[in-house]
């Protein structure tokens, strides 16, 4: 893995959102939604962000695209360009690179708009090509979606969910970005629309070699889809490795805890109701001295270490980075 | 299934493309059509005044002095269809003269404060933070005082003339503008389709107009119809209490305060503009009520 081949570089990354203070005179209180996460994402793979709601995916992914500025911390792009996490000109320059897909497909278009005004607002926004090219460069897109030319005329609310969000991507193409982040562009499909993206993003990444991170929190959607899998919890990375490893060899007890989540035949046949993590995820708006899993980890060999440091994301096996003293 | 989709297609551009559409639904309204008729007669009677108008307006006849209007008392004559004032000025010549001052008057302040209005509006609702803060701390100061407070302070302190009376109602009116257009923005720019613009790459600029201005006048068109009959009685009553239009100025508000002490033998002179901005208030909120009707279908 040479150091060409990794396309986002995020380096000890906080996001802290302060809440309104409860008097003028009061301490700010902050909501800690991202709480250092370092990672290297490779060109051209597609990756499954994991994890529990609330615990900072959407975050994340909004600072990757620009939109949300993290407190602290540095992403860098295709290795020798930094972006910056201050300066509103890097939005402009960003959103070529990177998109983000958001969840709601149909609350992220502009309302009372035909597909092709919408189609047309990136290209108009960066000033790409004149009327005649900016149609050819839509219709490529849409060829390449496989949606109808005739989606054009139509008014985003007449159509079906499925299209509706492949809007949505086509939207994020028509940049030629590098990354494109799609927040659970899927969880609110039906089945066959669903199958029908996740080919599409496979295409994609396929034949433009696009990298994609995938957010999601249903399993079977990401082991399906996805080559490499970062596994969420609180505000940090527990656990991250390649697809098939991380579940066959969970090693961090949250990552255990989610596979045991999962609904399968066998453990349906045998009537036993599933383990659920018991306790509830702490309030993100104080930091933890320790682990931030401490109060729910079931792990035999928890101990005081737990509670009072911080683990670090290491190497435990080839390519298979945990964040726990135990493991 | 096919056809539906394309009839309801067919539909929702009609609504949607054509702003046309919108101006000639607006005209089959029967009330909308009539008032905006009165309206456009009054205004038209006010541009050609020096035309109509029988007497010149500073005409005095001593002898005519009080004559009713026509139909109204056997002194009454054709030479003086609504009468004369004390100093047997015609009525009717000096209403002419007095709407040219009226309608300029509320024309221009409700350009003043919807151009302030929604401006700062935006600027609050996009900018937000310290912006926000203290735009709408000075919207708080000014609402929590009455508009004729304010009026009555500044005209102290600045000549009554048309212009200063202009930007006096102009200025005392924006707050409540800047506040609707503000809630208007943050309403919108909570919803992920602005999320999505800015992920686009798109400045405040371009979402302002792209999504905003065209929303956020439409939806104050209503309002700019009712506030332009306001801003013609607040003129007249600043005139009739006499910190308003001053001598040798007509305006409403002046022809009726100089009837003020003859309402008991010579109603005519305060009644009969005052039914003029009752008309002009009237047709002018028919229209606004037509509207809000049309474009909320």
């Amino acid at each position: 893995m040479s150091a060409n081949d990794i396309i986002l570089d995020i380096q000890d990354l906080y996001k802290d959102y302060q809440l309104p203070r409860k008097n003028i005179f009061g301490k700010p209180s902050y909501v800690h939604a991202v709480q250092g996460i370092t990672i290297q994402l490779e060109r051209g793979l597609i990756y499954g962000l994991v994890g529990e709601s609330g615990c900072g995916k959407t975050t994340l992914a909004k600072m990757i695209a620009g939109v949300e500025m993290p407190t602290r911390g540095g992403i860098r792009f295709d290795a020798e360009h930094l972006i910056k996490c201050d300066t509103t000109g890097r939005q402009r320059e960003n959103s070529r690179r990177v998109q983000l897909i958001l969840q709601d497909a149909y609350a992220a278009l502009p309302p009372k708009r035909t597909v092709e005004q919408i189609l047309n607002e990136p290209l108009e926004i960066h000033g790409l090509g004149n009327a005649a090219e900016r149609r050819k460069k839509i219709e490529a897109t849409l060829e390449t979606v496989q949606l109808p030319l005739s989606v054009l005329s139509r008014y985003h609310h007449e159509l079906s969910a499925g299209v509706t969000q492949k809007i949505n991507i086509t939207r994020a193409l028509l940049l030629d970005v590098e990354l494109i982040l799609a927040d659970e562009s899927i969880s609110s499909l039906d089945p066959i629309s669903r199958i029908e993206i996740m080919n599409l993003f496979l295409k994609l990444n396929a034949q433009h070699n696009l990298t994609i991170v995938f957010i999601a929190h249903d399993i079977s959607t990401v082991q399906f889809l996805c080559d490499k899998v970062i596994v969420m919890y609180l505000g940090v990375c527990v656990e991250y490795a390649d697809n098939p490893e991380i579940f066959v060899n969970s090693m961090h007890p949250y990552t255990q805890a989610l596979m045991n989540a999962v609904p399968t035949l066998e453990k349906g046949l045998t009537g036993e109701p599933l383990y659920v993590l018991e306790g509830e995820v702490p309030s993100p708006t104080e930091m933890l001295p320790g682990c931030n899993f401490y109060s729910r980890c079931t792990h035999p060999a928890r101990d005081e270490q737990c509670r009072t440091r911080k683990p670090a994301l290491a190497e435990k096996r080839s390519g298979h980075l945990v964040n726990c003293f135990k493991v | 299934m096919g056809s539906q989709m394309t009839e309801s297609t067919i539909q929702s551009r009609q609504q949607t493309q054509r702003p046309f559409q919108t101006a000639r639904a607006l005209f089959r309204d029967k009330t909308f059509l009539i008032s905006a008729l009165v309206l456009v007669l009054i205004v038209l009677a006010a541009v050609f005044a020096p035309l109509i108008a029988s007497h010149s307006p500073d005409q005095m006849d001593i002898r005519a002095r009080l004559t009713p209007p026509l139909f109204f008392g056997q002194k009454a004559s054709f030479d003086h269809l609504f009468g004369t004032d004390s100093l047997g000025r015609d009525i009717a010549s000096r209403i002419l003269f007095g709407l040219r001052t009226s309608i300029m008057i509320a024309f221009f302040s409700v350009m003043i404060i919807f151009g302030i209005g929604i401006f700062v509006g935006l600027l609050s609702g996009i900018y937000g933070k310290t912006v926000d803060t203290i735009i709408m701390t000075m919207t708080d100061i000014q609402l929590s005082l009455p508009l004729l407070v304010i009026a009555v302070i500044l005209l102290a302190v600045a000549p009554p003339t048309i212009l200063s009376i202009t930007v006096v109602l102009g200025i005392s009116g924006w707050p409540i503008y800047a506040r609707a257009t503000r809630s208007n923005v943050l309403r919108e720019t909570k919803k992920d389709y602005i999320l999505a613009a800015r992920i686009m790459g798109a400045s405040s600029f371009w979402v302002l107009k792209k999504y905003f201005l065209k929303n956020v006048v439409l939806s104050t068109l209503s309002f700019v119809v009712l506030e332009f009959g306001l801003m013609i009685v607040w003129e007249a009553l600043l005139s009739f209490i006499g910190i308003g239009i001053q001598p040798p100025n007509i305006s409403l508000g002046t022809i009726m305060g100089d009837g003020l002490n003859y309402l008991i033998n010579a109603w005519w002179i305060t009644t009969i503009p005052g039914l003029f901005i009752t008309v002009i208030t009237i047709s002018l909120s028919f229209m606004s009520r037509s509207i809000v009707r049309t474009l909320s279908v």
